[in-house]
């Protein structure tokens, strides 16, 4: 049987752990360069149902070309850059017109609801039948002026309940 | 029943000039079975102060000073011992207590006699 030093354990055991932090560390470098390179529109933009990619835009980093070396650039690549920003620019225009679209049916479809309930108001306030009772009816001085008749009628209504 | 409207209607009729009004207190107001407006129309029916109005709470047993209620009774005797003017209802007082025949109505109208004759 081999006898076991307490040294030689505790050394594999570092060792074993090293390994793993390492393997970890590389994992998560990983992870963070897959993300970056995934999140190339990070606004969200579409056009025409398609994710517009980061290639559509201007770059952000600017070109290592020295300010002297501009003349040298070619036609070509010019046209290709203003091409992208034209395209990036259409992008963004067709984006404000289908948000003001929108909101100019929601704008509508609120008008139309509020003169439909409006309209049923005025209905309804056409249907009802406003009556104004006589607030003096039951004071003395406008009673001594009304037909025997239609206070015996009324005393015997108010009464009627008792006998 | 609301009580404020009977009131006023009943006031109403009191001040009405009309002598149908009488025939309409008489009919409707002496006859009904609440004390509160029977005492109402007693009272509207002496400040009229004329003999048809009076002839009713002073000769009929029931009704006035003669009813069986002594609250509405008291009312109506107070209501006569105010009267400014007394005439008309000492002689229908005295008319009742010559010729009425009911012993009980013509003793409660001299007793009533006798008190306007102290109070005037």
């Amino acid at each position: 049987m081999q006898k076991i030093s307490p040294l030689k354990s505790s050394i594999e055991a570092f060792n074993k752990f090293r390994a793993s932090r390492a393997a970890k560390a590389n994992k998560a470098n990983e992870t963070t360069k897959e993300n970056s390179t995934t999140q190339t529109n990070p606004f969200g933009i579409t056009f025409r149902g398609n994710m517009i990619q980061m290639d559509v835009f201007e770059s952000a980093k600017k070109p290592e070309k020295a300010e002297d070396n501009k003349t040298n650039i070619s036609i070509q690549e010019r046209l290709h850059n203003t091409g992208k920003l034209l395209a990036s620019a259409w992008v963004g225009t067709m984006n404000k017109f289908s948000s003001l679209k929108t909101n100019a049916i929601a704008f509508g479809n609120r008008v139309k609801d509020s003169v439909i309930s409006a309209g049923r108001k005025i209905q309804e306030f056409g249907n009802t039948e406003v009556k104004f009772s006589n607030p003096f009816k039951y004071n003395v001085s406008y009673l001594q002026n009304q037909p025997v008749g239609e206070l015996r009628t009324m005393l015997t209504n108010e009464l009627q309940g008792v006998h | 029943m609301n009580n404020r409207r009977v009131r006023n209607i009943i006031e109403a009729l009191g001040k009405h000039k009309d002598a149908e009004s009488v025939h309409v207190l008489n009919e409707l107001g002496t006859n009904c079975p609440i004390d509160e407006v029977r005492e109402l129309t007693s009272k509207a029916l002496i400040r009229k102060n004329t003999h048809d109005a009076l002839e009713i709470v002073i000769v009929n047993k029931g009704k006035g000073i003669n009813d069986l209620s002594a609250r509405v009774a008291m009312c109506a005797i107070n209501e006569l011992l105010a009267l400014k003017d007394k005439q008309e209802a000492i002689k229908i007082l005295e008319d009742t207590i010559n010729m009425h025949s009911e012993k009980e109505v013509q003793d409660t109208a001299r007793s009533v006699k006798a008190l306007m004759s102290f109070s005037s």
